[in-house]
């Protein structure tokens, strides 16, 4: 397959948050900021890569039956690993992102992929579905982080843009704010599309 | 029929012990690293709350089982080798797990600093308490309470927008490291592990020292134990609501410290 057009079908086409409608946990939990939001789709993304490309590799020693729970093992530990390896020499950036670490293990975007991508197609094409789907994830919590964090508490990436009489919207900082977020944007995108 | 079942087995369990040896082996190799970074950071932070003290006694531990929340505390000291105060590791329990705090109280009992060690809280609403808001501890001395307003008594905590959990939890665990403070380590004159006259002393010391803004805390023993599993760590009511009917009457409704003022009403 067309390695852009792999690319193209994460971001626009078969964007994970806005079309797929999968990872909603990390989605609704973290974009209450638009650094946060970012952040945690460059995490999810850098592990989508590095699984996809591992499971992808495994594929053909993986019997049918036993396909989820392997690779969920394959997933967690690398979860863990890449946890330790930052909390060693990378403190400063642990210090940032250490949050999101735990959250990526049950985002179900990872083991969707592995599952509907990675298990059927060779490591190439599966780094490309990897990149693909984490900058569409990316992308999608970075928009919706940012205006939850415009309504909200009146900035963007942590400067303030509204002038002080501007009020407020504490609730969008909150969990309502991540639904009425999403399903604003999710509309938007339905229109531009012209579904309906 | 067997085969079916077998096999598949066999490789799971393969997966599963390459599994486990890799993350042994990464556990082994960052082991060291990762408790040497963490000494670092503990370090930094004991430095940051106690900023006076050039150098800092060997951690002790605390096993004083009515302060549970204390895990350990230094005594920080000046270049002559004086005591200029404590710096408290404590544990408890926010929103989530595991939020590891570093308090310093300087020798005239006043909180020099809070700093969040780590914390799981929410990105956004809890994990702001490891931003600028810490900060208002800094100065202050006694019993603190949170406070949903915008009113900043002398004895107040604004509490973080939308996690007043978190706000609750730093709190009290700062309450409880001052208590720890005044009722172990300054009755005892030395930081030791001996409380069977906790009691007795707490009246002495308290005589001498001009703690008069805690009214409350004289007539009654320390604040019951407070352990970091549960839920919401327990504030004595009662001293609270005293405490408003004789400082601010109209600022307050209830003893949880909510402020009937505040509109926003986020919870």
């Amino acid at each position: 397959m067309n390695p852009l057009k792999i690319l193209k079908n994460g971001i626009i086409d078969d964007n994970p948050t806005f079309v797929q409608v999968i990872g909603m946990c990390p989605t609704l939990a973290v974009t209450t900021s638009a650094v946060n939001g970012i952040g945690m789709g460059l995490s999810t993304m850098a592990v989508l890569v590095c699984s996809n490309m591992a499971i992808s590799l495994i594929r053909k020693f993986i019997p049918d039956q036993i396909r989820i729970p392997a690779y969920i093992v394959v997933i967690a530990s690398f979860v863990t690993i890449v946890q330790m390896l930052l909390k060693a020499f990378l403190p400063d950036l642990n210090a940032s992102l250490g949050l999101f670490i735990p959250l990526i293990v049950v985002n179900c975007i990872i083991l969707a992929r592995a599952e509907a991508f990675a298990s059927k197609n060779g490591v190439i094409a599966s780094m490309f579905d990897g990149i693909g789907m984490g900058l569409g994830f990316t992308v999608a919590l970075g928009v919706i982080g940012v205006v939850r964090e415009l309504l909200g508490s009146g900035a963007v990436f942590g400067i303030s843009v509204l002038p002080e009489a501007f009020p407020q919207t504490i609730i969008m900082i909150l969990a309502p704010g991540a639904f009425f977020t999403l399903a604003f944007l999710m509309i938007l995108i339905k229109k531009i599309k012209g579904e309906n | 029929m067997m085969k079916d079942i077998i096999k598949p087995g066999i490789v799971l369990l393969i997966i599963t012990v390459v599994a486990a040896g890799l993350l042994g082996a990464v556990n082994i190799a960052t082991k060291d690293k990762i408790a040497e970074q963490e000494t670092i950071a503990k370090e930094n932070s004991m430095k940051e709350v106690l900023p006076e003290a050039k150098s800092f006694n060997n951690e002790i531990k605390n096993e004083n089982k009515d302060y549970s929340v204390i895990k350990s505390y230094s005594e920080g000291l000046d270049e002559n080798g004086n005591s200029v105060g404590y710096t408290f590791s404590a544990t408890t329990k926010g929103f989530s797990t595991g939020l590891n705090l570093m308090i310093g109280i300087t020798k005239d009992g006043v909180i020099s600093g809070v700093d969040v060690l780590s914390h799981e809280e929410t990105p956004g609403l809890g994990a702001n308490a490891a931003t600028d808001w810490k900060n208002q501890f800094s100065g202050k001395s006694g019993r603190l309470y949170v406070s949903k307003g915008d009113s900043a008594e002398e004895y107040e905590i604004k509490a973080i927008t939308g996690a007043t959990i978190t706000s609750n939890a730093v709190t009290n665990a700062v309450n409880t490291a001052y208590d720890f403070y005044n009722n172990v380590i300054k009755n005892n004159g030395e930081a030791k592990n001996d409380f069977s006259d906790k009691v007795d002393s707490d009246s002495g010391a308290t005589a001498n020292q001009s703690e008069s803004q805690t009214p409350s805390d004289l007539p009654n023993p320390p604040e019951p134990p407070t352990p970091p599993d549960l839920p919401n760590p327990p504030e004595p009511p009662i001293h609270h609501e005293q405490r408003h009917m004789n400082t601010a009457p109209n600022s307050r409704t209830g003893a949880n410290g909510y402020n009937s003022e505040n509109r926003g009403g986020v919870e």
